[in-house]
């Protein structure tokens, strides 16, 4: 063989290994994301399926669900829909009964993506308010303390001995911030790919137990969506996507293939979804103004709107965006082992999950009620997206109790605190969970400094158009 | 809270103190549910509204069971030192149905406990009495409780703290302190529970200074040391029913660089399940530090239900340390294991006394084939 061959073949064999390494057909470059046909379903049937079928398929059982204080309150918010026992119980829970016949309370999407706006929950908007910073299991342990040996108990205890496992996965650091991709990952570790079994010991190394925080994407969205995840995962068929953060007690292919089966109508339904309008007063000459300013400078990424509007499906690198960067690398560097056992998996089947070293620049429907921005929800209000430099280093809510923040229609978003110091400098626990911390690992408010070049007449247009969509 | 749960939260309380003793004429142990309802309660709520202190430094008379007990390390001049526990718990008898013509009608029964171990080996003194006729008693004003010759006068209600035990055998042990109370509320935070509507509430002194006599057998001798006192009453209002099948277990430890900390762990009685651990130390200067689960290490070093070796290790104040039982004498006569504390804290070695006390169903005291 010529020299000059053998370095090719070198070169050849080098970049096989490299692009072995880097899994081609798993991972993705930036750029636009491809569309997938996605399944059929019944949007009626899927509302209502959304509101009354368990996709979790344990919990506690109703008996000692009831027997808390709590429980006698008339659930507040329940959309219309809910039947039979599922009027009772507040909309973030569904009745199940089990194989045993034991009556259950499962927890259920809208817990994550309901959330309450002007007096009335909105089906797929994220809560940014949720607290996962509580620990379970004393409530956990609480709930099953009173139950006698018997079917009861042990519907109880698999419920409380799976979310006992998964416990440190869930739990954030902060309110409001979302762990449910990192749950997904836990379990995922605790089951076998290909029978769906659950392991009480991890069967490959589970994700870290202190979870990335994440803001809660609109359900709205989906329907524009070609990839379901901030950073281009979640591609091809997206229903059994939807299913993996709730399959805490689906233990066999045959479980999985049955919920499948109703949720391409969940789906159907989600893709249904539209965002609710701006509530107060809009100045149109302004968003006119605006308007413009979002063509010229936003639209390439985030899309139009109206009837010929269009939506890039861009995955936007890293370098270029300037976001904080751990979701996107964890999920692309330090995260084969999932890729490995999504594919070998039921929910693989149809879907590739293609992470990429980016974000997915949104659509914008909606934008003005799902505060706080990027995807790690770091930067409270619109106003100060668009402004890198007034983007708060520490904040928190400004609320009192579990009432939600006023909302602020100067700056579009919940009204915060700006605050001196981070979460090291708090005196409490309770002081320290409410505090958004940039400075830690994951939570950074940087990059995305595209409204900088503009002036302060154009942001304060751009914000007055924002409002319209 | 109905009558059950009321009954159940009073016998919670004699429990606390009287489930240990073995004396013949000791009145029927609780059952173990009352116990280990209470003790959850205690762990992880608080009674309905804030503590209320200097009042709740007082009786209350109105709640159905209430609880004063005082653990101390007593340094007997040339000789080793001596662990001494004292209780005394009130149960309310509810008010009777039609007035009472004997003058022995009552509406409460206080019960009190003694316990040491030191050089002349381990001892138990109990008083039983009803709260009439001046027999025993719990007084607002000036906040005291007696029974029999036994008195513990409990001074103001707020810091400096000064408490003054006496019997008629001529023991006098003034307890003295300046720390902030340390509310139960902050321990059951600890474990993840913000608010209860559990019917327990109370509040811990610790860093105590003690100094005084301590008489036995006729023999008085003088003694200072330290101390931690808590002061616990529920019964009246609220309750959740949980607490049965899980298992609770307290530390309370004194650290001998002045440190207090006050642990509990919560375990299912039965096999299975996650142990939830937490903490709270009381430092030095009084500041009050809060450790979760996820924030500490807590494990037992011995198999059984009622584990007396014990592993802490809290990370964030560099504190790692194991706890052996200072003498196994001394748990025949009280609840839960007096511990011995070494090991490391910020790199220096620390040593340090306390009380390991391990209640939930199928608990059997060491040694009772476990």
């Amino acid at each position: 063989m010529h020299w000059r061959d053998r370095r090719w073949w070198t070169w050849g064999l080098l970049a096989l290994v490299l692009a072995g390494c880097d899994r081609p057909g798993e991972k993705a470059e930036a750029g636009r994301i491809a569309a997938a046909e996605q399944r059929p379903g019944d949007p009626v049937r899927g509302r209502d399926a959304l509101l009354n079928r368990a996709v979790v398929t344990c919990g506690p059982p109703h008996a000692a669900y009831a027997a808390r204080a709590a429980a006698a309150e008339a659930p507040a918010l329940n959309p219309a829909g809910r039947t039979g026992r599922n009027a009772e119980l507040p909309y973030m829970l569904t009745a199940h009964v089990d194989p045993a016949g034991v009556e259950l309370v499962t927890s259920n999407c809208l817990g994550c993506h309901a959330a309450p706006l002007e007096g009335e929950l909105v089906i797929g908007l994220g809560n940014e308010f949720l607290d996962l910073t509580e620990d379970p299991l004393v409530a956990i342990e609480a709930l099953g303390a009173g139950l006698a040996p018997g079917p009861e108990r042990a519907a109880w205890r698999r419920w409380a001995d799976r979310v006992g496992r998964v416990a440190d996965y869930m739990m954030t650091d902060t309110v409001g911030v979302n762990s449910a991709n990192n749950l997904t990952l836990a379990l995922m570790a605790h089951r076998d790919p290909q029978t769906l079994a659950w392991s009480d010991a991890p069967l490959i190394a589970p994700p870290p137990t202190r979870p990335l925080p994440v803001s809660v994407p609109p359900w709205w969205h989906l329907a524009k969506k070609h990839a379901l995840f901030y950073n281009g995962e979640g591609r091809g068929d997206h229903v059994r996507y939807m299913m993996l953060a709730s399959t805490t007690c689906t233990d066999s292919v045959a479980e999985a293939r049955a919920i499948d089966a109703w949720f391409v109508d969940v789906r159907a339904y989600l893709a249904t979804l539209r965002p609710p309008p701006y509530p107060y007063p809009i100045d149109t000459e302004l968003a006119r103004v605006g308007a413009r300013v979002f063509a010229d400078r936003c639209a390439s990424c985030h899309g139009t709107q109206g009837a010929d509007g269009r939506y890039p499906n861009k995955l936007v690198a890293l370098g270029k965006v300037g976001t904080d960067p751990a979701l996107a690398r964890a999920a692309f560097a330090d995260a084969d082992r999932f890729l490995d056992w999504f594919h070998d998996s039921f929910y693989g089947e149809l879907g590739r999950s293609r992470p990429g070293l980016g974000y997915v620049a949104p659509p914008l429907d909606g934008i003005w009620a799902t505060a706080p921005y990027l995807h790690n929800g770091a930067v409270p209000t619109l106003a100060d997206l668009l402004e890198s430099g007034a983007r708060p280093a520490f904040w928190r809510h400004q609320r009192s109790g579990q009432a939600l923040p006023e909302y602020d229609t100067e700056r579009l978003g919940w009204r915060y605190r700006r605050l001196a110091a981070g979460k090291s400098a708090a005196m409490s626990w309770e002081e320290r969970k409410h505090i958004y911390d940039t400075s830690l690992h994951g939570y950074g408010n940087q990059g995305h400094d595209f409204g900088d070049r503009l002036d302060p007449a154009a942001r304060r247009a751009l914000l007055e158009y924002l409002k319209t969509l | 809270m109905g009558g059950r749960g009321r009954h159940r939260l009073m016998a919670l309380a004699a429990a606390w103190l009287l489930g240990g003793c073995e004396a013949p004429s000791a009145p029927p142990a609780p059952t173990a549910d009352a116990l280990v309802e209470g003790v959850a309660l205690v762990a992880t709520g608080v009674a309905p509204g804030a503590l209320r202190l200097p009042d709740d430094h007082a009786a209350h008379p109105r709640q159905g069971g209430e609880l004063w007990r005082l653990q101390a390390k007593l340094e007997v001049a040339g000789d080793r030192p001596q662990l001494f526990t004292l209780g005394i718990v009130r149960l309310n008898l509810g008010r009777p149905s039609r007035p009472q013509s004997s003058a022995w009608s009552s509406d409460a029964l206080l019960w009190g406990w003694s316990a040491r171990l030191g050089p002349d080996g381990p001892g138990l003194a109990q008083r039983r009495a009803r709260a009439t006729l001046g027999l025993a008693g719990a007084a607002l004003s000036p906040a005291r409780v007696w029974v029999r010759d036994w008195g513990l006068a409990l001074g103001p209600g707020r810091p400096p703290w000064r408490l003054v035990f006496e019997d008629a055998e001529g023991t006098r042990l003034v307890l003295g302190g300046s720390r902030p109370a340390l509310g139960l509320a902050r321990l059951g935070e600890t474990l993840g529970v913000e608010a209860t509507t559990a019917g327990l509430q109370g509040y811990l002194l610790s860093g105590l200074t003690v100094a005084g006599r301590l008489v036995v057998a006729g023999r008085a001798r003088p003694v200072t040391g330290q101390a931690w006192f808590e002061h616990l009453w529920g019964g009246g209002e609220g309750g959740t029913g949980a607490g049965a099948g899980l298992r609770l277990t307290r530390l309370t430890l004194q650290l001998d660089d002045a440190r207090t900390l006050a642990c509990v762990e919560l375990r299912r009685a039965e096999a299975g399940g996650r142990p939830i651990p937490g903490c709270v130390l009381v430092d030095a200067a009084a500041q009050v530090h809060r450790f979760r689960r996820r924030e500490l290490r807590l494990e037992p070093l011995e198999g059984g239900a009622r584990p007396a070796r014990w592993r802490l290790e809290i990370p964030a104040v560099a504190l790692a340390v194991e706890l052996t039982p200072w003498d196994d004498a001394l748990e025949t006569i009280a609840p839960g294991v007096a511990v011995r504390v070494a090991g490391r804290a910020e790199g220096r070695v620390i040593e340090g006394w306390g009380w390991v006390e391990s209640i939930g169903p199928g608990q059997r005291r060491r040694g009772e084939g476990e």
